[in-house]
């Protein structure tokens, strides 16, 4: 079983100084949007927030990294598009504050994806409860969806 | 000043190190575990039943336990007059088995906490759920672990084993 070290990448949380200055916006400029995003938040109480973020990491042929940009999600629905035949990580986060900002939480989430150019996928994201999910499909050709299992960066080695 | 919300914070955060040890040292195993539990301060067991077999419930704690509880917390908190920066890591570990299925999580302060005795290999034990077939395909939850500052990793066990929820919970909100 992995260590939890291994997961730190995965999953760091961090209870402060989660302000968004300085993230470069995702240009999202493809054509082709292959990835649908369904976003649902609550945060449980009228004196707490939450919101979702998407970091967008582009994956070279060495499984390095590089950060691409970030998208807010902050509408139910949204479309972007990644580099079909690359590898790609999405990374979730999860932000949350409660009343005046006193306490912060970050979350995060990590979806590694390689899609083929004729491949579409759903994503459904969802923070309820202080319970966060995200739920991957593949739109096959037929209309229906097949759940497909989450894989964190470590899929490309 | 310590406000009333980081003393029970605090007070979660080290309830399956300090508080569940009692007289007798802190548990080493999740059996000792279980028998420390009901009599130490500041826990609680809990007991429900779920409409799913064993083995559903033994697939789901495979699955989410590792995704969802492995992974390290920092917490950070400053006052005017302190600074508190605490790297918590957690570990799951799930036993699955045909008389029972165990979901052990444990918790280990690497920073800002002093241990009153060596905690185990992998951290303190804060929760243990095991799971027990029952009649009609349905399965008997028996949960170990902190009467406060839990609620959402309980909430998550809760939802795993029923199927009904299979989110991961928000371990950020631990002590809160």
């Amino acid at each position: 079983m992995p260590s939890p070290v291994r997961h730190l990448g995965m999953a760091v949380l961090v209870a402060t100084a989660v302000g968004c200055s300085g993230l470069k916006p995702y240009p999202n400029e493809l054509p082709t949007k292959n990835i649908t995003i369904r976003t649902a938040t609550n945060a449980g109480s009228m004196f707490a927030s939450v919101r979702v973020e998407l970091d967008v990491h582009g994956v070279d042929a060495s499984c390095r990294t590089q950060y691409l940009g970030t998208v807010p999600l902050d509408q139910p629905s949204g479309a972007v598009g990644i580099a079909p035949e690359r590898g790609s990580v999405l990374t979730f986060h999860f932000l949350s504050s409660n009343f005046l900002g006193s306490s912060r939480g970050r979350i995060s989430r990590e979806v590694f994806i390689a899609p083929r150019p004729d491949q579409r996928f759903e994503i459904d994201v969802t923070y309820r409860d202080d319970l966060y999910d995200v739920v991957l499909r593949e739109r096959l050709r037929n209309g229906t969806l097949r759940d497909v299992a989450l894989q964190d960066a470590k899929a490309c080695r | 000043m310590m406000n009333s919300q980081r003393l029970v914070a605090i007070l979660a955060a080290t309830a399956g190190a300090a508080l569940i040890q009692g007289c007798g040292g802190m548990p080493q195993t999740a059996e000792e575990f279980r028998q420390a539990v009901p009599g130490a301060m500041l826990t609680k067991t809990d007991t429900y039943e779920v409409n799913r077999p064993l083995r559903d419930v033994a697939a789901a704690f495979q699955r989410k336990a590792p995704e969802c509880l492995n992974m390290a917390v920092r917490t950070v908190s400053q006052t005017t007059t302190s600074y508190q920066n605490i790297l918590t890591e957690y570990k799951a570990t799930v036993v699955p088995g045909g008389e029972r299925a165990e979901l052990h999580l444990q918790q280990l302060h690497k920073g800002g906490v002093i241990y009153p005795s060596k905690p185990p290999e992998g951290g303190a034990y804060i929760i243990v759920a095991d799971a027990y077939p029952m009649p009609g395909n349905r399965t008997r939850m028996q949960l170990y672990g902190p009467s406060i500052g839990y609620d959402v990793v309980y909430r998550a066990i809760r939802g795993w084993a029923s199927g009904d929820n299979l989110g991961c919970p928000d371990m950020t909100k631990i002590g809160k």
